[in-house]
């Protein structure tokens, strides 16, 4: 489902040094519904390659295929509207947008889609994450587990092909990182969705079936392994 | 979920910002709101009132203080003109109807004009209706007074109730009173929301009569108690009005602050009798009269008087109309500096709003990378943000709008005490700026909201422009 193939990125350093490279995985599938775990240390690129995968940035050279489409070969516009459509994304810092309920939050990463479903959609997926009764907070009314939780809610609103998730329990204690693990795994299940959790964290990255570090898969060693 | 919701939820994250910023906005529009409502009301009242009138003519001076003096009776008289222009003038086979009018004293600031009866039946309002008495009647003899509804209501005076006049046009303490002579109410005009709405009317003998020389006076009380005695009555038998003037002490000195005395019992220039079908003077000898109204029996004779009169050394002719357009190219100099002023305002807050959303911008990229991460493409964020700009100017527009017409209904009841005029404070302003086709439909309140949003969209720009290049991954990171 998710091919990666030949992926290569450098940043370039500033007083003519040479570039900086940052990613080269020259073949990476996940299949369909499977659930990878991505370890390694802070600054190893793990984040790098999720947004090189959700096609936030694109990359020097390669294809990252999701399906029949090379997100590489597309504009910018149409990265985007495809990134709405079939890829969700939890981020590490929970990340809601402040000015908007709960609710909103899950309808606003519907609102850029393809196939908008409305509301109902949103409320129920405020229902499957349990915070039914908090369709109305504001993100400063919630705790950071339940933050996360609509994260997920919203990352998931229109049944992704693809979940992406950096660091998703970083914020959060072990009972409920537990919790959100378990939510975005089953979630995932639920409506077939494939998911890659880039984390640090040895704990978490044992509560899945796949496990790789991300030495396993970029061949750039500029970052020590953990 | 809309984008007019997102743009709500974002402005109000940040309500106290919103609000100063369009308040600031506010302030501007408001001001140029209301000057221009209150230039156009003003410009339109004035060309109303002059309309009714197609001459004036009066002593020679300014042509605009003599139509200010006549047609909206503001400022002080030019001067006299001698009573026997006024009969010369209305024998004249052009002239359709002359009606002289006598200024000189005033009741708690409002004037007394004195003038013929026949000028509430000859004079017309702009919509051809005459001047009608709405309570009461004209006067019909001297020491009558016919109110205008603005002094009826801001005097309490009613039907049948006396007051004591004041020497000048202008209430001042220092002016002399004619306590020796009360007029009685006999009348209250309709209103009519022109500057006759603050006029008290007395016969043309009324003013001759209290501005006599105390020594003629006495001579003519002397010259009807022979005649009486020689019809063999008795000097107690019931007395004109003009008549129980004089039984009052007479203390009259004039002290008064006239320019020139409007009714002195002077000699006019042509002092030999009336000539067969010419108006007499009253019984009480008025010498002078202030302006004679003109009405001409056809237009064509208007430029034609107007250039007699004014080659002639005894009197000036001038056209309302005329003098109102003068008037207003001299205001409307002073006017476009407020308005400009204003503008600059408007412009300084619009300037605000690119501060504001710039300095919001700063803790909002990371909103913005969340966005673009959702799926949000570039230019819907740069959509976003220039809508959120000019929601916020346009917000001041409507708010300025509204205060704008505020300040005008604030304004409005000392102005209509002023001047007469009245004014709408909630009616739309006439655009005059743009072509044809868009004044037609659209009102000045609209072109003011559209061009605050236009204004406060041009001031996002720039933060818009900084948030679309915003480095999504970077921001996600951070």
């Amino acid at each position: 489902m998710l091919t990666l193939h030949n992926v290569q990125l450098a940043y370039p350093s500033p007083d003519n040094e040479p570039p900086v490279q940052v990613l080269d995985v020259p073949e990476w599938t996940v299949a369909a519904g499977e659930q990878v775990a991505l370890i390694g240390v802070s600054g190893s690129g793990k984040t790098t390659l999720l947004n090189v995968i959700a096609g936030i940035i694109t990359p020097d050279r390669g294809e990252v295929r999701l399906d029949d489409t090379d997100l590489v070969r597309l504009d910018e516009a149409q990265r985007d509207r495809f990134r709405a459509t079939y890829i969700g994304y939890v981020f590490q810092n929970i990340l809601l947008l402040p000015a908007f309920t709960a609710l909103e939050n899950v309808a606003l990463g519907m609102k850029f889609a393809d196939h908008r479903a409305g509301t109902a959609r949103a409320q129920v997926m405020l229902e499957k994450v349990g915070l039914r009764d908090r369709a109305r907070y504001f993100p400063r009314q919630l705790s950071a587990g339940q933050q996360q939780r609509v994260g997920i809610a919203r990352a998931l609103a229109n049944r992704p092909k693809l979940v992406l998730a950096d660091e998703p329990t970083s914020a959060l204690d072990a009972r409920n990182r537990d919790a959100v693990l378990d939510l975005m795994q089953t979630l995932c299940l639920d409506i077939g969705a494939a998911l890659i959790v880039v984390t640090h964290d040895e704990a978490v990255a044992r509560r899945f079936p796949t496990t790789l570090r991300l030495s396993e898969i970029n061949r750039a060693h500029q970052y020590p392994s953990p | 979920m809309q984008t007019l919701t997102v743009i709500y939820r974002n402005l109000r994250q940040r309500w106290l910002s919103t609000c100063l910023t369009a308040f600031s906005i506010a302030l501007g529009v408001a001001l140029v709101t209301a000057i221009t409502a209150l230039r156009q009301q003003t410009q339109a009242n004035f060309d109303n009132v002059a309309a009714s009138y197609e001459l004036v003519v009066g002593a020679k001076g300014s042509p605009l203080q003599l139509v200010l003096n006549t047609v909206f009776h503001l400022d002080v008289p030019v001067g006299n003109i001698p009573y026997d222009y006024y009969r010369k003038l209305k024998a004249d086979d052009r002239v359709a109807y002359a009606v002289p009018l006598a200024l000189g004293d005033n009741y708690r600031g409002f004037r007394l004009v004195g003038t013929e009866p026949e000028y509430f039946n000859l004079v017309k309002l702009r919509d051809g209706q005459p001047i009608a008495v709405a309570q009461g009647r004209p006067f019909t003899a001297d020491y009558e007074a016919v109110l205008g509804s603005v002094v009826a209501r801001e005097t309490k005076l009613s039907l049948g109730q006396t007051f004591v006049a004041r020497h000048g046009v202008e209430d001042t303490a220092a002016a002399e009173e004619h306590d020796e002579a009360p007029f009685t109410v006999v009348g209250v005009l309709r209103q009519t929301g022109t500057p006759l709405d603050r006029v008290i009317f007395i016969s043309l003998g009324s003013v001759a009569e209290i501005h006599r020389d105390p020594e003629d006076k006495g001579q003519q009380r002397q010259r009807l108690l022979d005649q009486l005695n020689a019809l063999g009555a008795t000097p107690e038998a019931p007395a004109t009005p003009a008549v129980q003037a004089d039984d009052h002490s007479h203390r009259h000195e004039h002290r008064h602050a006239h320019k020139q005395p409007p009714a002195a019992p002077q000699a006019g220039p042509d002092t030999s009798p009336a000539a067969p079908g010419l108006p007499t003077a009253p019984d009480n000898s008025l010498a002078e009269v202030t302006s004679v109204i003109v009405k001409l029996r056809s237009p064509g004779y208007l430029f034609l008087l107007q250039r007699e009169i004014n080659r002639g050394k005894e009197a000036q002719a001038a056209l309302p109309g005329i003098e109102v357009q003068k008037l207003f190219s001299i205001v409307g100099a002073v006017d476009r500096a407020f308005l400009l002023v204003s503008l600059l305002v408007v412009v300084v807050a619009a300037v605000s709003v690119l501060v504001a959303i710039y300095n919001s911008l700063a803790e909002r990229r990371r909103e913005v990378a969340v966005l673009r991460a959702l799926g949000a493409h570039r230019r819907t964020i740069f959509t976003w943000l220039l809508w959120e700009a000019a929601a916020t100017a346009a917000l001041g527009g409507v708010v300025g709008v509204l205060l704008g017409h505020a300040l005008l209904a604030a304004a409005g009841t000392t102005l209509r005490f002023l001047s007469g005029l009245p004014l709408v404070p909630w009616a739309w302003t006439r655009l005059e700026v743009g072509p044809s086709w868009l004044t037609a439909f659209i009102p000045f309140e609209v072109a003011v909201i559209a061009g605050t949003l236009v204004l406060g969209a041009l001031m996002g720009l720039l933060p818009a422009a900084l948030a679309y290049r915003t480095n999504v991954a970077r921001f996600l990171s951070e």
